[in-house]
């Protein structure tokens, strides 16, 4: 075993979490290694040629390296669990960066109702109103705590969008639905498009209020907290799965990692694999075990660990790091590790095809379609209708590239599916015309929350290992009767927004598809290693440092009691600039122990 | 007990659920194989129950001859891993997929097989990265499951889709043995005939029996491999052909892109092209595509960002 020299900070892996933390810790005279499973890359030049949908969104250029260390699923404990062989439901990244350099950038704030989740439904719902077999939590953190940290990320990496509620004042043309926002987004929303147009047109008839959707792109140029400006969008539609080749949309790339490595005081050693927490005998831990680059095994000793990996890869080490202290894992003496995991559902309800039109779905990104908040978590009265939660509805009006979207476009009047069952064979003339519609069908497409349950949780699989011989990490998740309900009742509402569209041809998804780890969703697995009040609901306290060992810090969306059905990059990052504020605030590398207050 | 995969489910229209970008494709493409034959040797040389039907094709023809080795005659078309029988019963496959003449290609003018051969010429054919460690999974029906077998996951049968890829074979393999079976089943159908000279009528109701995989005489020639499977095995991998970058065989001349009206490998759109209803650009490959600042890459702050690399940064 090498042995380094002790660091202030280790972190696994160095992707957003790493990043905001080297950055902020090296700029106050500490030392931090960070151990990155994967290459470096940077913007230039390994962005700068990369307009391959094969070998990006199909191969997974850029996604963690399953063949070595997968994950293995089943949808509840009556079922067998089989690993992932092949990029299914989601996309964990690899290399510098981490998969938040190849991420959408639609960066929502979660609402508050999503912090004070339990308390807020049983002041307005009453306590049975809860599904069967709900582990809901409500956040130890509020809206309101993490803020003016919401607001300090995005102006430090450069967030475009249309401001909703500023103070308290419902401003027009943003989500009204949001929750009050200390300052405005530092840069406007990216430009419009045709089918987000058509939607938000629809949905406002309705007496919905439709808004840009807000993204970490930039809209236009802006200089950002390295002092040096960043071009804006250019809209070429290489995003998901892609860095991207102008610097326009944010990742710890961007500003965070450049401005750490520029101290001297950071490392970034890449091509090593951490394989477990080492600790004392008091359980403290001392530092991180890893597979270095050169294939020897490397200890790096440290005064504070940050579990900054994936979710699933931080819940796994939680699990792994095993050891007198810790019989059953670190921070799992009281078998919390791996509670509440939870997903969410991404499905389209309804796609309509207009034929005739082009709505150059191609140019853009995710986030410069319109969206509707009415439907999200509790903006509506959930009274009567048989379940909790909700989802917000948008427009698939950017990224669209052709081999992942030949199939299931829509056949115009007349033209025939050829096994006339209904259900088109995706190949023959009939398949060959239908591809000639691929720029013409808008799909309403619904990101929806997912409540935490006690059956949907995560530990080691007893069948398949890593290429170490070391158990993977298994998932035992399904959707719920809830969320079928919560479904259907938002997809109704997306058809009726479709009928004033007006399509010439449709096709409806009415009813949820059950869960399935084959066909990709979203990369926004959540919990498993979820903070709470104290160590009887949880395996951190507020601050993501772990109750049974208080020098590691779990960052990220393990820490999520439950899925507030948004995209979770803003509130992973305030998250840590909330814990690093704490950090500084209450002198903890000066005086290190639990966090309080 | 009938031990077999359930197929893959209907398409229910749903592609873009992926949104942020979706792989809906290839996930369908790939769906179980179920591991039917993760005890049974498939290495050519090991005989097994079907070995003898598994063809061993020549990795690419040789044009040096040998000595007691009769040099083929040359064919025109250099293969890598095909041989010319199964080139040419892939291209009859890929015309019925994407049909298609000089005035309006599909598969066979783009180059769709060619694009296969290169695929399966590279490591083992696994186009992307892939969890090869078993035990591997058997799907069952009925209500029992069968007794436990070392190395073998039990998993009912209608519910082995939801769990994606479990094959235990490799692309290469599910190549050489599903395109003999393919042979087998047009041979027992067509009295000894091979699919190249079958009516286009002839073709399709083949197809349709290997991708439904619901006649007995399929799923017996194809048994353990399920028909569906080296069906969605070659479909999707003919749409990826047809598709794809030029660089990588198929899609030549961007046949597929012109079809689907996608201008390709872009730097850059307008916010006001992004409205525009007309807008229409000529497509262009990535290789077309300029190189940024190719004439002084060194000059990274002309991109407008930044890209410091510090002594103490990654090392690669």
């Amino acid at each position: 075993m090498i042995e380094h020299p002790e660091v202030d900070v280790v972190t696994v892996g160095a992707g957003w979490t790493a990043g905001i933390a080297a950055q902020q810790l090296t700029a106050q005279g500490l030392d931090v290694v960070s151990l990155e499973k994967g290459r470096a890359q940077w913007t230039w030049p390994d962005f700068a040629h990369n307009h391959d949908e094969l070998r990006f969104t199909h191969r997974g250029e850029m996604l963690h390296e399953i063949e070595r260390e997968t994950w293995t699923w089943r949808p509840n404990d009556r079922l067998p669990s089989l690993p992932m062989r092949q990029y299914g439901s989601f996309h964990p990244g690899s290399n510098l960066g981490g998969a938040g350099v190849h991420w959408s950038a639609v960066t929502w704030r979660f609402l508050p109702t999503d912090f004070d989740y339990v308390s807020h439904h049983t002041d307005r719902y009453g306590a049975n109103a809860f599904p069967e077999g709900h582990s809901n939590q409500d956040w130890p953190v509020s809206y309101t705590d993490l803020e003016p940290h919401y607001t300090q990320f995005e102006i430090d990496t450069g967030m475009s969008g249309r401001t909703g509620n500023l103070n308290g004042e419902i401003l027009e043309g943003g989500n009204p639905f949001e929750g009050p926002r200390s300052r405005p987004y530092p840069l406007p929303p990216l430009a419009a498009t045709r089918a987000g147009t058509r939607f938000a047109e629809a949905a406002e008839q309705l007496g919905y209020t439709p808004f840009r959707q807000p993204s970490s792109i930039l809209s236009e140029g802006y200089t950002d907290m390295t002092g040096e400006p960043r071009a804006g969008c250019v809209y070429c539609g290489f995003c998901t799965r892609y860095g991207c080749h102008v610097d326009a949309k944010a990742s710890a790339l961007t500003a965070h990692i450049p401005m750490a490595l520029d101290t001297g005081r950071y490392e970034i050693r890449t091509r090593c694999y951490v394989k477990h927490i080492a600790v004392d005998n008091t359980g403290l831990a001392t530092g991180l075990v890893y597979l270095g680059a050169d294939g020897r095994e490397h200890f790096q000793p440290a005064r504070t660990v940050l579990l900054s990996g994936y979710t699933l890869s931080n819940v796994r080490l939680l699990l792994l790091s095993r050891s007198d202290a810790h019989p059953d894992g670190l921070g799992n003496a009281r078998q919390q590790v791996g509670r509440n995991y939870t997903y969410q559902i991404w499905q389209a309800p309804t796609i309509g095809l207009f034929e005739g039109e082009r709505f150059n779905t191609y140019m853009g990104n995710t986030s410069t379609s319109h969206a509707i908040y009415d439907f999200a978590g509790d903006a509506f009265d959930h009274a009567g209708l048989g379940f909790l939660g909700g989802g917000q509805l948008f427009a698939d009006a950017g990224e669209r590239l052709p081999i992942g979207n030949a199939e299931g476009i829509p056949a115009a009047q007349g033209e025939a599916a050829a096994n006339g069952n209904g259900e088109p064979r995706e190949w023959g003339a009939a398949f060959k015309q239908r591809m000639r519609h691929w720029d013409s069908f808008i799909p309403i497409t619904m990101q929806a929350e997912s409540p935490a349950y006690e059956f949907n949780r995560l530990d080691l699989d007893p069948n398949y290992t890593d290429f170490l011989g070391r158990p993977l990490l298994r998932l035992t998740f399904d959707f719920t009767e809830n969320e079928a309900r919560m479904y259907a009742y938002i997809a109704q509402r997306a058809s009726e927004i479709m009928d004033v569209m007006n399509p010439s041809q449709r096709t409806d998804n009415p009813d949820i598809q059950p869960y399935r780890i084959d066909d990709y969703q979203s990369t926004h697995n959540q919990g498993g290693a979820i903070m709470g009040t104290d160590p009887s609901n949880s395996v951190t306290n507020r601050y993501g440092q772990v109750w049974d060992a208080p020098n590691v810090f779990v960052t990220g969306a393990a820490l999520f009691p439950q899925n507030p059905g948004a995209n979770p990059t803003a509130t992973v990052n305030a998250l840590m600039y909330y814990t690093l504020a704490a950090m500084r605030d209450q002198n903890y590398f000066q005086r290190p122990g639990e966090l309080l207050a | 007990m009938r031990t077999r995969d359930a197929g893959p489910e209907a398409d229910d229209g749903n592609e873009d659920a992926a949104g942020e970008s979706s792989s809906r494709l290839s996930r369908r493409s790939f769906l179980a194989v179920t591991g039917t034959l993760a005890t049974a040797a498939v290495v050519p040389g090991c005989t097994t129950d079907r070995g003898a039907v598994d063809q061993v094709p020549r990795e690419g023809p040789s044009a040096v001859p040998q000595p007691g080795v009769q040099v083929p005659e040359a064919t025109g078309a250099a293969t890598r891993f095909l041989n010319p029988d199964q080139y040419a019963i892939l291209e009859a496959i890929a015309a019925r997929i994407i049909p298609g003449d000089e005035d309006d290609p599909g598969a066979v003018q783009a180059g769709c097989v060619d694009y296969i051969d290169r695929l399966l010429a590279t490591h083992e054919g696994y186009p992307e990265r892939t969890y090869t460690m078993g035990p591997f999974a058997r799907g069952y029906e009925g209500d029992e499951e069968p007794p436990a077998e070392d190395g073998i996951i039990w998993v009912p049968a209608d519910e082995l889709e939801r769990y994606g890829w479990q094959a235990g074979q490799t692309p290469r393999d599910l190549y050489r043995m599903g395109l003999a079976r393919f042979q087998e089943l047009v041979a027992a159908r067509h009295a000894g005939a091979s699919f190249v000279d079958l009516s286009e009528d002839e073709q399709d109701a083949i197809l349709e029996a290997i991708e439904d995989n619901e006649d007995d005489d399929v799923d017996e020639i194809f048994d353990p491999l399920p028909a569906d499977t080296f069906f969605d095995l070659v479909h999707g991998h003919v749409v990826e052909g047809f598709l794809a970058d030029p660089m990588y065989g198929g899609n030549q001349d961007m046949v597929g892109w012109r079809l689907v009206g996608f201008p390709g490998a872009q730097r850059a759109y307008s916010p006001e092209e992004m409205l525009d209803p007309n807008f229409n650009r000529p497509p262009q490959s990535l290789a077309m595509l300029p190189m940024l600042h190719g004439a002084h890459r060194d000059d990274t702050q002309a991109l407008g960002s930044v890209r410091r690399r510090h002594p103490n940064g990654p090392i690669d």
